[in-house]
């Protein structure tokens, strides 16, 4: 399984009033290829914070994120904001738990949004494979407006694999959709991560989506 | 209700840039009506000192053929008698040329206001003007006599005489049973709104256009229609009225606008004090008081910012008055400015409160409005000949786009969301993004759009009658401007021994010599200009060639006035002259009539000659010879004349640019507050493109492409609105004000400075930060609006 990420010394904290409250502290992490790892934690552990940390949204205050890429490693906590910004364009994918979204491009056009930001255009026609193979080939000129929760879910889980990225990242994907609708929206999140040998990092409350992941990170125990 | 005020008086501090907004656009609409107002004020005040204070408050006059005395008193029984429902007083008038200008007799007697103390003249004594250059006890010749000037009066224009009546009719060589016409003095209660809403609105009057005095038998004229520059001097205030309150307009649509983005907002909040048991009609009040709170605010800093304008403004277009003198901020700007705030602020609104609590119910005062208006602008542009029925066809026009503006956005959204992977180009769906936010809520951004697109047409409008009046203007001024120098002189004077004089130096080839007199028509003071005409000359008022003697020839102004056209014969003197052509007035205000020389000396006018024209191979040796010659006279040479003429027309127009440019700034700021709710509604969007990669200028991009869109849509819109109004300025507005039509001129410059200052509008609007902190009290999260139906 070849790396894709390596997380060391970690460490983040935000200002709470005059205090500074620590949300993540030391933090090491390895992750594969194909490899799923499941964030697991109450509210206000960080998992969302460790996810922007991973995606370059959030600087770190301490530690570094390295993202293996086919042409070599890359210390995100090294790049500027710009780099940052084509980095996360070209190598993650990103779904979360509501609004992922563009409301005001269909769903085909939210799929090959990506494909247009990254210059892959020749990756179209698989990405509206994948689209249709996630059971949404008669919604493809619909817009976001008119799609059921699952519906939205999918279409961003297409949208997050459209450009092949490296890592893709998770926040609560299944949190507002109902027990079985969850495990199958999952379980294609996981099985289009795996097929393409990327990484997942995926951040959820719930046990039964942390069981489809190859390992569970649990937060609370590591934030003081 | 402490609370609740204190509540909302909180939010407008979390929604800072939009409080501000409102308060900058109702600050500059009221600037705007009291920019108007002052410089209104000061034309007023100006025609005040030209109007012959006897004649102050004379509303009407009335006339018919061969009155006398004895008509006059029986009319004067007929009143006492209680016939003349709304006649307050009546007053002889006897009016006439002598050799110093115009004479004019009236009966001191008469109850008329403002007499000048004529019971105390002698039988031949005449008052003359401060300013008419006559000294007290200076003699003065008259067809019956000498007259000797009294005392010289303030106020009275320079080349008018007052006098007792009997004077004036044995000055004129009258029988003393002979009159001119008799003045009324109406007051009626519709003359008495009339007149209120003249103070409100100067030239209010001039609107209006109808009489509101009908006695069979006599024919009734307006008081204003015997004053032509007053005629003028109002209906250019009318405009200017309704010009100003343009800015108004746009800042009512602004703060509906604004109100509907607060509401929303602050829906979350309200629904929660709903639960807690607060009623609708309560948190409606909270919120007007909070927004009347703004209204007065921005009155406050808009007449500030009003009068500060009015004096530049006045500074600036001293081609509409030269000097024109200052005014003191009075109550009825107070009234105006308090006024137009507050109302804008309430009635935007209680319209948005409305629209909120029931879309359905908020709809029916808009439709109400826009029928009425609709239905106003048929009646007003096909069967009322007034200015007002004019611009209530304008404003039908711009109501009519405005409903249009929702409508258009549901089909443009239509077409874009059309599914069409086809045409979408490379690299266009961040396009796609901007352009379609711009339609998803066209309910929200037609306001703001609305509001644009009639500053825009105005813009347009203004800047094609402008540009067609001086298309017009200059093919007068190449028309009428044909020779080399002129001399003009005052107007009892007799240039003919200078034109001798001129005639007999080398090098010049001709001098045309010019002559007036007053006489009156139906009521109406009519200049009668006389000239010897040959082909050359018919060629300036653009005949083939000569005036045939016996024919006259009438200005537009005079011809529109009493109905006149070529072929028609009017009667001067007891004889008859055929109409021969009638002559564009370019902006001349004057009724006019001219003749040859020799029907001239026919009608018993003495030929004196106060202005001449010259061609000559030198004109410096020409005006250097009239200045030895006379050095009081004023002397032009043709290029000075056509550049200072063009300099004089652009400053008049300054007032209407800067009028103009002011409602198009309250609309980009209206927009600016349109596009900064819809930025604080797509901030989801925003963060997930961001997450998606997208850098800072892309997320630029789409917004610049959703101001593209905007402005697109506007220009889309008010072109043709402007093209319309711009027409209906040139073809019914100017005839009914000034009584001159225009040739509407498409020039491609008409449309330049409207559509660069949309574009600036646009470059400012899409560059301007949209900041943070205009969070509220719940976004789009809480209000719903994110991922709603296409």
């Amino acid at each position: 399984m070849s790396p894709v990420l390596s997380v060391r010394s970690l460490g983040k904290a935000f200002l709470d009033g005059d205090v500074q409250r620590a949300v993540l502290e030391d933090l090491d992490l390895d992750l594969g290829g194909g490899e799923v790892l499941a964030l697991m934690g109450p509210s206000g552990s960080g998992k969302s914070t460790l996810l922007n940390l991973l995606a370059g949204l959030l600087r770190p205050d301490a530690g570094s994120i390295v993202l293996t890429l086919a042409d070599g490693p890359q210390i995100l906590t090294d790049l500027s904001e710009l780099k940052l910004t084509r980095l996360r364009r070209r190598q993650i994918g990103y779904v979360f738990q509501f609004f992922n979204l563009v409301p005001t491009l269909t769903v085909r056009e939210n799929v090959l949004l990506p494909l247009e930001l990254n210059d892959l255009a020749h990756l179209a026609g698989e990405a509206l494979d994948r689209l249709a193979a996630l059971g949404l080939a008669e919604r493809m000129d619909d817009f976001p407006g008119h799609l059921s929760g699952g519906e939205r879910q999918r279409t961003a889980i297409a949208r997050a694999m459209a450009h092949r990225p490296r890592l893709v990242l998770a926040d609560e994907p299944t949190g507002n959709l109902d027990a079985q609708t969850a495990t199958q929206v999952a379980q294609r999140l996981i099985g289009e991560v795996r097929s393409l040998s990327s990484g997942l990092v995926m951040a959820t409350h719930s046990e039964q989506i942390a069981d489809l992941a190859d390992r569970v990170l649990r937060l609370d125990k590591l934030t003081a | 209700m402490k609370l609740l005020t204190l509540s909302q008086l909180r939010f407008f501090r979390l929604a800072p840039w939009s409080t501000l907004t409102v308060l900058l656009g109702v600050t500059l609409a009221v600037s705007s009506i009291v920019a108007v107002h002052q410089i209104s004020q000061r034309v007023v005040v100006s025609l005040a000192s030209v109007t012959p204070p006897q004649l102050a408050g004379v509303t009407h006059q009335l006339s018919r053929a061969d009155l006398t005395m004895a008509d006059y008193f029986q009319l004067r029984a007929r009143w006492r008698a209680g016939e003349l429902e709304g006649v307050s007083a009546l007053m002889p008038i006897v009016e006439g040329s002598v050799e110093a200008g115009r004479l004019l007799g009236v009966d001191a007697f008469s109850g008329v206001p403002a007499a000048l103390g004529l019971a105390l003249l002698l039988p031949d004594q005449v008052l003359a003007g401060e300013t008419s250059g006559r000294v007290a006890g200076e003699r003065i010749l008259a067809a019956g006599g000498s007259l000797e000037v009294a005392r010289l009066v303030p106020g009275l224009p320079e080349n008018l005489l007052v006098t007792d009546i009997g004077t004036a009719q044995v000055a004129l060589g009258r029988s003393d049973d002979a009159l001119d016409a008799i003045g009324v003095v109406v007051r009626a209660p519709s003359q008495r709104l009339i007149d209120w809403l003249d103070r409100l609105m100067p030239g209010f009057s001039a609107g209006i256009g109808f009489q509101t005095l009908d006695i069979p038998g006599w024919t009734v004229t307006e008081a204003a229609a015997s004053e032509p520059t007053l005629a003028f001097s109002r209906s250019v205030l009318f405009n200017l009225g309704a010009l100003g309150s343009l800015a108004l307009v746009v800042a009512w649509l602004l703060v509906y606008q604004v109100s509907v983005i607060w509401l929303r907002r602050r829906a979350m909040t309200l629904k929660r004090l709903r639960q807690m048991g607060v009623s609708e009609a309560e948190l409606r009040r909270v919120f007007l008081l909070n927004l009347l709170l703004l209204g007065l605010v921005s009155s406050g800093l808009g007449i500030l910012l009003g009068d500060w304008l009015a004096g530049g403004l006045a500074g600036i277009a001293t081609g509409f008055s030269d000097a024109l003198p200052t005014v003191s901020v009075d109550h009825w700007l107070f009234l105006k400015a308090t006024g137009s705030a507050v109302l804008v602020c309430l009635v935007g609104g209680w319209l948005a409160c409305r629209r909120e609590a029931d879309p359905a119910a908020g709809k029916w005062p808009f439709r109400l409005v826009w029928l009425g208006l609709l239905v106003a602008g048929i009646y007003g542009l096909l069967f009322d000949g007034s200015l007002l029925g004019g611009f209530a066809a304008i404003a039908a026009a711009g109501v009519l786009t405005l409903v249009a503006i929702p409508r258009v956005l549901g089909g443009l959204k239509r077409l874009a969301v059309r599914p069409a992977t086809r045409y979408v180009a490379r690299r266009g769906l961040l396009a796609r993004i901007g352009l379609r936010e711009m339609l998803w809520h066209p309910g929200d951004l037609s306001v703001a759009i609305g509001a644009l697109v009639l500053a825009l047409a105005t813009s347009v409008a203004m800047a094609l009658m402008v540009d067609s009046f001086r298309l017009d203007f200059e093919a007068m001024l190449d028309q009428r401007v044909v020779h080399d120098v002129f001399v003009r002189g005052e107007r009892d004077q007799n240039l003919n021994e200078l034109a001798d004089r001129l005639q007999a130096l080398p090098g010049v080839s001709r001098v045309q010599r010019y002559g007036r007199a007053d006489r009156t028509f139906s009521g109406r003071r009519v200049v009668v200009g006389f000239t010897r005409f040959d082909a050359r000359e018919g060629g300036r008022y653009g005949l083939d060639g000569t005036l045939p003697q016996g024919q006259a020839l009438v200005s537009e102004r005079l011809a529109r006035d009493l109905a006149l056209a070529p072929g028609d014969v009017i009667e001067l003197e007891a004889m008859a002259f055929p109409i021969a052509a009638v002559f564009p007035g370019y902006g001349d205000s004057t009724l006019r009539l001219i003749l040859d020389d020799a029907d001239a000396a026919r009608i018993g006018l003495s030929l004196r000659y106060d202005r001449l024209s010259i061609d000559a191979d030198d004109e410096a040796g020409v005006v250097a010879a009239v200045a030895q010659a006379a050095p009081d006279l004023e002397v032009q040479v043709r290029s000075s004349i056509r550049a200072e003429a063009l300099k004089i027309f652009d400053q008049t127009f300054a007032i209407t640019r800067a009028l103009t440019l002011l409602a198009l700034i309250v609309a980009s700021v209206g927009l600016y507050n349109a596009l900064l709710a819809l930025e604080l509604l797509q901030q989801p969007a925003r963060r997930l493109l961001h997450s998606m990669g997208t850098t800072p200028l892309e997320q630029r991009l789409v917004a610049a492409y959703r101001v593209v869109g905007v402005g697109l849509t506007a220009l889309l819109l008010a072109l043709p609105l402007g093209l319309v109004m711009g027409w209906l300025l040139c073809a019914v507005i100017n005839p009914r004000a000034f009584g001159w039509s225009l040739s509407l001129a498409l020039s491609p410059g008409s449309f330049v400075w409207p559509v660069l200052s949309a574009m600036l509008a646009m470059l400012v609007v899409g560059l301007a930060p949209l900041p943070s902190e205009e969070a509220g009290e719940g976004g789009a999260l809480e209000a719903g609006a994110f991922d709603g139906p296409a």
